[in-house]
């Protein structure tokens, strides 16, 4: 048993995929850089002191009084809206380390509490990333630094496959998804679909049940071939076209641009030095 | 090849990081499937810990997409006289942002959830709207149509009524699309 944790230890103590955590850790923080820029100009409709969303005071408790703090103190919301988006670009290009990590993650979780109703799921996924972000350290950080990044990397693996699966696996108990219908119902869903698109895909029945199946059937066999290397590429490539479907046809671009970011986890670690080479990103 | 030797302290710290994230997909697993059958204990345990920090939900179009759409409207009186119905689901003037739309539907989603489970008929078979009108998605939404005719008209009006239509989408397999429906929610007076 001593041998094993610290054969695992051993394991753990050296950044094995330094490029892919620090693709990573740059396309995560550029994804909520933009995200925030998008809701710059309703920023005082969302966070603003006469903001359109009413206050909202759940039960009590430290932790969830904490969370809600923007939401009671609305005189504070602006500046912190403007304090999170300085304090992404400052993630973003590497300046700061663990503490302005840290205040990204606390910022995005209390703006989100402050006007709960204008965010979705891709929000959520990006808090939760930007926890995992704060023990991301550097290669040569040393080796307690090292176990921690690893810890955090593979947190974000299961994390976004966790994603998949479970609504994957909710999909199945419904009945628009195994009778093929649930692309129809989305595309007549106005906050959702482009009139367009629904005018030209309405008469292809086929063809939306070929999408609908290819979806649910995709995010339940995404967590087993991702480990594949043979089977990564052309899955990315299908992931990338899905996502782009739902980004652009279904009015959410940031749901895709999340999910699309998520896939460079699983980058071998060739092909991330090559980017980041490229990209020229900061360790 | 002499072996490097590890201090305690590394291994109790790969022991204690993994042993944490362990608890932590548990938990996330307890939380983002209410479904799961353990004790009560555990998803007051996982409650406690995933809220507020770790909250998420992977329901998106799951189980099924709606087959169903809301809309919201209001209308105000002026001279004594309701006026027409308004759309709620814009902000002339104000802003085009497409968010609006969608911060909009998603209160009108909470706000037909919650009908869902609280609405209740009178023994004369009309719809009685006492436990909505004092829940929180009501509240929001009755908030949100006085804040936005504040801001258009410059004044609040003396009350209020809102009006949420539910617009069902055409069946997939061809067969005759049910009606729509419209719930009046009862007249909000302002305290003079």
């Amino acid at each position: 048993m001593k041998e094993l944790a610290i054969r695992y230890t051993e394991l753990l103590s050296e950044i094995r995929h330094p490029n892919v955590m620090r693709l990573f850790r740059f396309l995560a923080y550029a994804w909520m850089f933009f995200n925030a820029l998008y809701f710059f100009p309703i920023r005082h409709q969302m966070w603003g002191e006469y903001s359109m969303i009413m206050s909202f005071h759940p039960e009590q408790s430290v932790t969830i009084n904490f969370a809600y703090l923007l939401d009671h103190q609305r005189a504070l919301a602006l500046p912190a809206f403007y304090a999170y988006i300085i304090s992404i670009a400052l993630a973003v290009v590497g300046i700061g380390g663990r503490l302005v990590r840290m205040v990204v993650f606390f910022l995005s979780w209390l703006l989100y509490y402050a006007c709960v109703p204008a965010f979705n799921s891709s929000f959520l996924l990006f808090n939760i990333f930007s926890f995992f972000l704060m023990f991301f350290g550097r290669k040569g950080g040393g080796p307690i630094d090292a176990i921690f990044s690893n810890i955090a990397f593979w947190a974000c693996r299961v994390q976004f496959l966790l994603v998949y699966s479970i609504a994957g696996g909710y999909k199945l108990t419904g009945q628009t998804w195994l009778n093929g219908s649930s692309l129809w119902y989305a595309l007549h869903l106005d906050h959702f679909t482009r009139p367009w698109l629904l005018e030209l895909m309405k008469p292809m029945k086929g063809v939306l049940m070929a999408l609908t199946y290819f979806g649910v059937i995709y995010q339940l066999v995404f967590p087993f071939l991702v480990w594949f290397k043979r089977i990564k590429t052309p899955l990315f490539i299908a992931g990338i076209l899905f996502h782009a479907f739902i980004g652009i046809g279904m009015r959410l671009p940031e749901f895709g641009l999340a999910m699309i970011v998520g896939y460079s986890l699983f980058m071998s670690e060739e092909t991330a030095e090559k980017v980041v080479r490229k990209l020229r990103l900061k360790a | 090849m002499e072996k490097k030797r590890l201090s305690p302290w590394l291994v109790f710290s790969a022991l204690a990081g993994t042993a944490f994230a362990l608890f932590h997909f548990v938990n996330t697993l307890v939380y983002s499937i209410p479904e799961l059958k353990v004790p009560g204990t555990a998803k007051e345990v996982s409650n406690q810990y995933m809220t507020p920090f770790f909250h998420q939900g992977w329901k998106l179009f799951a189980p099924d997409v709606p087959a169903v759409q809301y809309s919201l409207e209001y209308r105000f009186p002026e001279e004594g006289k309701w006026n027409g119905w308004t759309n709620a689901e814009d902000l002339p003037g104000i802003s085009s942002h497409p968010r609006v739309e969608y911060i909009i539907q998603k209160m009108e989603l909470y706000l037909a959830n919650d009908m869902r489970s609280n609405l209740t008929y009178n023994p004369d078979s009309t719809v009685n709207f006492d436990l909505i009108v004092d829940d929180a998605p009501y509240q929001r939404v009755l908030y949100y149509a006085v804040r936005r005719h504040e801001s258009i008209y410059l004044s609040r009006p003396d009350s209020v009524q809102l009006r949420l239509n539910l617009h069902r989408t055409p069946p997939f397999d061809g067969s005759e699309k049910k009606e729509d429906i419209s719930f009046q929610f009862p007249v909000y007076r302002f305290k003079q």
